[in-house]
């Protein structure tokens, strides 16, 4: 959801932590990590969080086998993605995923590629693939007016009673 | 004829001299042995007689480093000196590390119960422990609180393996065990950490 970045960062569980509480510093939590921000949730084994000059977190990339990450968008459908590495833009809300990357939206389709960047602000997705490796897109058909079809099948029903 | 051959028969007639030249030997080399490889004594650093025992109470103390700076100051209703391993009892004790950088306030801590080491390197506490930091600059305060710590003011570090909470600001911190180095800032949180960090506050366009 657009609201996400504006509800603070959670860490849900890490087994470890290692890090400064400085300006301009990265923090690294190992072991079985849970990350929520609000409908956004990342999770992974491995993950550093960037402190900027303010320490506010600016980015926080997630490495995993596989890094998940999956959100809400404002309909309230559920995207999906897993990847080798997932790095976060907390400023700009956009999440690039490399590495047998999988991005999956709830009723608009999903994409295989070995970078997908996929921005949690308008639910863009754009994919890259590197070397001779392809963008794989499956886009769902829009559901046609079901009402009208289901009429005419059963007129012809009655006739023939 | 073979000297040894008549070596064994003269030594068995003369056993109890042979025995004690033996005995020498093998002491000689063990006290060779300790010499060699034992620790070198420990040079007392405290020069006059030993210190007697003491109890104060409503103190206030200042321990100094080797630059004969203040490491750290402490204070409480009770102490106690004892002579047998010459460390410090506390109880109640309440404390300052100075932050040794400048602009930064130093951490103010209580707990129960405290212990000095003889040469003032080692601080343990115990009971609810609780340090804070003043805020300062655009860093918000800080709190720690633990059940337990040992501390090393000289070098400005501590640890627990106790459950340990930290709140700086909006950012809250917790986990079991901790390791933390306030001269550089550097924590360790060991096990089941659990963390919140505020959003990011939009800057005006």
């Amino acid at each position: 959801k657009q609201d996400d970045r504006d509800k603070p960062m959670n860490v849900e569980h890490a087994d470890s932590f290692d890090g400064f509480q400085k300006p301009n510093s990265v923090s690294t939590l190992k072991g079985h990590v849970v990350i929520t921000q609000g409908t956004l949730r990342l999770t992974g084994d491995v993950v550093k969080v960037y402190f900027d000059a303010d320490e506010q977190i600016s980015r926080t990339v997630v490495t995993g086998s596989p890094a998940h990450i999956q959100q809400l968008d404002d309909n309230n459908n559920l995207m999906q993605g897993d990847a080798a590495t997932l790095d976060y833009d907390n400023i700009k809300g956009v999440a690039v995923l490399t590495g047998n990357a999988v991005v999956k939206q709830q009723g608009r389709g999903e994409a295989h590629g070995d970078k997908l960047t996929y921005n949690t602000q308008t639910s863009e997705m754009t994919g890259e693939s590197g070397g001779d490796g392809r963008v794989h897109m499956t886009f769902l058909p829009k559901p046609r007016a079901a009402a009208q079809p289901a009429k005419a099948a059963s007129a012809p029903a009655e006739q023939g009673k | 004829m073979n000297p040894f051959r008549r070596l064994r028969p003269w030594l068995r007639d003369r056993r109890l001299p042979a025995a004690i030249v033996l005995m020498a030997l093998a002491v000689g080399a063990v006290q060779t042995l300790q010499w060699w490889l034992a620790p070198a004594p420990k040079v007392s650093d405290f020069v006059g007689p030993p210190r007697s025992g003491y109890t104060l109470g409503n103190f206030r103390g200042v321990v100094y480093d080797k630059d004969g700076l203040p490491s750290f100051r402490i204070a409480g209703p009770h102490l106690e000196r004892r002579e047998g391993d010459e460390s410090l009892y506390l109880n109640a004790p309440t404390f300052e590390l100075p932050a040794k950088q400048p602009g930064v306030p130093d951490w103010h801590g209580q707990s129960e119960y405290g212990w000095v080491d003889k040469s003032g390197n080692l601080i343990k506490l115990q009971g609810p422990v609780h340090m804070h930091r003043p805020a300062y600059g655009d860093t918000a305060a800080a709190d720690i609180r633990t059940s337990e710590v040992t501390a090393w003011p000289k070098e400005n570090r501590m640890e627990t393996a106790e459950p340990a909470q930290l709140v700086q600001g909006a950012s809250t911190m917790s986990g079991v065990g901790m390791r933390a180095n306030l001269n550089d800032k550097h924590l360790e949180l060991l096990h089941d950490v659990r963390a919140t960090f505020p959003p990011r506050q939009r800057k005006p366009a």
